[in-house]
């Protein structure tokens, strides 16, 4: 009995510590970047240095053959533990997304202890400056494009997305995604968020919606966020008054025609106007004149997202899935093929529903 | 030598010519003499003087009944019963005519007042005390339920001591089987000197190696009252002012006579600011050593900056890290019981303020450590009963063992050892941690929530209320 129990004790001891990892023994990863292609991949790791009452934000670069490879050669340099489980965004350059993106992001789904809640984004040029600045600009490399993506989603520039709903877009054929793309504002040294990359399939089509058209990709996607704005120029005798709108509601319906090929896209905004300095909105006929002149604006910038979707065989509204499920018959494997060939026919109704506080 | 001497040297031998033991020859009627014996130390010679003169007023008149009063009677004599008599604090006069001894039960009973206990302060109500005395503790009790279905029977505890010990119930609330089960066990009592309530605790208790007190200990006549008409049976002894009640469940340590004098929604509040205080005395200390060494991932970002810049500086691991600091905490918290009352300020400034300050300075422990252990200090005296109080604070440090070698998933084990633990335990053979299990959905939320007294046809018990409406409704015979 007596050796039974020293032998349950020591078996329970020497499990423990093999799962053991201590905090203080981890160099915490919040920010990731990735740059170069299969075989001579450049990957940075940002963690903080804490020092008795300082945070700094440490940068390290190492290159290797594949992602696994390159953090393996990283731990080599610091002297703890590289632990990437508080990793918050990945940063992954233009070029190298040229190459499917799943080389990039298989190890993160590997690895039980890696969150799949943390947020990817495209640079436009190397990754190396998006680093760096976040030395001068936030305590945490990671939160601070954790926060940069995520207030830009409430704006409805960016798509809701993070590494696990990527990582099942990216094998589903019927639909593509469109990742965050963030240039850099070299005057001012900052990171601006510029739109949409859109992908076809695992590759980067080299497209990038602008911010306003990421917004109508968004609307078009029946995804807006907190805050959906729309400016638009209205005419009035000679004079031009902007007119800024926020959109409430959008409903859809798309109608399917399978000998034609034609998916005729009825849409109906909602909006709230938000801008409109020359007043006397409450009289109808400004009121239908706005809301004309703002349904044609937004007629147009439809067709003309719809367009660029088309060309970079781009489905990221996801219309594959919506055929797959409601008209399998009309569905084919080479979905992206397919997607070119289809006539879109959209069809926008705008609603103004309210005129703000001011009569 | 005439009989009267002769029988007062062998008194005196009885007790040892004990100096406290007073042997007096006195004058009684018809010329004869008789024999009058106390110890000094056990009688109100006052009231003894008062008494004897009624009655020697009386036994000129030659009535029948001259020795019966309210604290007086004659009896045949023989010698134990005599020296039982005198050692239990009576005046004896032995008559060597007839004989026959006249007893005399005034005591010199030295009390203190029933104040309010120490360790069981409330805010509102009643704010007397148990003091060491039986009869005036029965007398508190008796007090708060003018009704003969309290019954009280006495028994004795210890072959040489002789305790007077008695045990309450209210008649119509018990279950007969509790009942049977206490006399059982007080059957089976079997030790010589008693001297300690501890003594019979064990006794009652169902399993004694468990952490969980099984029987409840109070010093206050209104607890002990509540737990009575709940159908509980409660065991009181001399010369200790706690009562013992059996049988409880677990949340019965968790209620306080505050909670039914406050209002009601203030009252559940409380109640249940009380139960979380279980839940973060136990595991907090346990969740922290899970979270620094296996589960880090958890800490939100703006935190864990924070959080890795204290844990660096610290040399050792989290546990030992934890134990350092709770160790300490006990320390400060045993000295500040054992010391008197005007230096316990005292240590507590030293201990709280400049150890808890210092140790971080000395980079002994980190910041959130002192952080974790003051409030896991502080939820478990929140506890009402000091009995569940110690075993919390026992608790945590098999959690913190758990935590260390195994993280969140060590801590759940723990957990479903201790649920099993807790649905096994019983206290006087009834389920330990009803009503949660067994489950009484009727009694349940009683557990969380201190219900308003609108219903008064529905009786606040911790087990099966007695299936007789008649009882139920309260109009007990």
């Amino acid at each position: 009995m007596y050796r039974k129990g020293i032998l349950v004790l020591v078996v329970v001891l020497l499990a423990g510590c093999w799962d053991e990892r201590l905090y203080k023994n981890s160099s915490v990863v919040t920010l990731v970047g990735v740059d170069g292609t299969i075989g001579d991949y450049t990957g940075y790791y940002a963690y903080p240095k804490t020092t008795a009452n300082q945070n700094e934000i440490m940068i390290i670069e190492s290159t290797g053959l594949s992602p696994r490879d390159v953090r393996n050669k990283t731990n080599l340099k610091i002297e703890q533990t590289l632990d990437l489980s508080e990793l918050s965004a990945i940063l992954v350059s233009n070029d190298t997304v040229k190459a499917p993106l799943y080389d990039i992001l298989d190890i993160y789904f590997r690895d039980p202890q890696n969150p799949i809640t943390i947020k990817i984004a495209i640079t436009e040029g190397e990754v190396k400056p998006y680093m760096e600045i976040t030395k001068n600009l936030a305590d945490s490399a990671g939160g601070y494009y954790q926060r940069f993506i995520e207030s830009s989603e409430e704006n409805t520039i960016y798509p809701k997305l993070d590494l696990q709903t990527v990582g099942s877009m990216l094998f589903d054929n019927a639909i593509d995604i469109a990742l965050p793309y963030i240039k850099m504002n070299e005057e001012e040294n900052r990171a601006e968020a510029a739109g949409v990359a859109l992908f076809s399939g695992q590759t980067f089509t080299g497209k990038v919606l602008d911010p306003k058209q990421s917004l109508i990709m968004l609307l078009l996607m029946k995804q807006a966020s907190k805050q959906a704005r729309l400016t638009y120029m209205w005419h009035l005798d000679g004079n031009e008054i902007p007119v800024t709108s926020e959109v409430i509601h959008v409903k859809r319906k798309w109608t399917v025609n399978e000998q034609l090929k034609t998916i005729k896209m009825d849409y109906t905004i909602e909006i709230e106007v938000d801008e409109f300095s020359h007043d006397k909105l409450y009289k109808d006929y400004i009121l239908d004149d706005v809301q004309t002149m703002i349904q044609n604006k937004v007629q147009a910038d439809f067709e003309e997202v719809l367009k660029i979707l088309q060309e970079q065989k781009s489905d990221t509204l996801g219309i594959g899935r919506h055929i797959r499920s409601y008209h399998p018959k009309m569905f084919k494997e080479d979905w992206h093929e397919q997607f070119v060939t289809l006539s879109l026919e959209p069809k926008v109704k705008v609603k103004v529903i309210r005129t703000g506080v001011l009569r | 030598m005439d009989k009267v001497e002769l029988m007062m040297k062998s008194m005196q031998k009885a007790f040892y010519h004990s100096s406290d033991f007073t042997i007096r020859q006195i004058d009684w009627r018809n010329r004869s003499s008789a024999i009058l014996c106390f110890y000094a130390s056990l009688v109100d010679a006052k009231e003894v003087q008062k008494i004897l003169d009624t009655i020697y007023a009386r036994l000129d008149t030659d009535k029948p009944f001259w020795s019966e009063t309210l604290v007086s009677t004659i009896e045949h004599f023989s010698l134990p019963q005599a020296v039982e008599r005198i050692c239990k604090g009576e005046t004896l006069i032995v008559l060597p005519d007839t004989g026959e001894m006249l007893s005399l039960t005034i005591l010199n009973k030295v009390n203190r007042n029933p104040d309010e206990p120490n360790n069981e302060h409330i805010l509102r109500g009643s704010h007397e005390g148990l003091i060491e005395n039986l009869d005036t503790n029965l007398a508190l009790l008796r007090k708060r339920i003018n009704n003969p279905a309290l019954v009280v029977k006495s028994f004795r505890l210890g072959k040489e001591t002789n305790t007077r010990a008695y045990y309450l119930y209210m008649d119509g609330v018990i279950k007969p089987e509790t009942l049977q089960e206490l006399e059982k066990r007080l059957h089976a009592i079997n030790i010589d000197y008693f001297y300690s309530i501890g003594q019979l605790n064990d006794v009652l208790e169902d399993s004694v190696l468990s952490p969980f007190p099984q029987v409840l200990n109070t010093e206050r006549p209104d607890r002990v009252v509540a737990n009575l008409v709940e159908g509980k049976v409660v065991v009181m002894t001399d010369t200790t002012p706690t009562a013992l009640i059996a049988p409880v469940t677990f949340f019965s340590y968790y209620q306080s006579p505050d909670d039914y004098n406050a209002r009601v929604l203030v009252g559940s509040f409380y109640r249940m600011v009380r139960l979380l205080s279980f839940i973060s005395a136990v595991f907090l200390p346990a969740f922290y050593i899970a979270v620094i060494s296996f589960h880090f991932e958890i800490l939100p970002l703006e935190l864990s900056n924070q959080v890795k810049g204290d844990v660096n500086q610290i040399p050792y691991r989290p546990l030992i890290e934890a134990l350092i600091l709770e160790i300490i905490m006990e320390l400060i918290r045993e000295s500040s019981i054992r010391l008197p009352q005007s230096v316990g300020q005292t240590i507590g400034i030293v201990g709280g303020l400049v150890i808890g300050d210092a140790i971080v300075s000395a980079g002994l422990v980190s910041n959130l450590m002192v952080i974790v252990v003051a409030l896991t200090a502080i939820s478990s005296y929140v506890v009402p009963s000091m009995e569940l109080n110690t075993t919390i604070r026992l608790l945590r440090f098999p959690f913190m063992v758990l935590a260390s070698l195994f993280g969140f998933f060590g801590i759940v084990i723990g957990v479903v050892i201790l649920l099993i633990h807790l649905i096994n335990l019983s206290s006087l053979k009834q389920p330990y941690f009803a009503p949660i299990i067994p489950f009484q959905p009727k009694e349940a939320y009683k557990v969380f929530i201190r219900s308003p007294y609108i219903k008064p046809t529905v009786q606040v018990t911790s087990f099966n209320p007695p299936k007789d409406d008649r009882v139920k409704n309260g109009d007990t015979p």
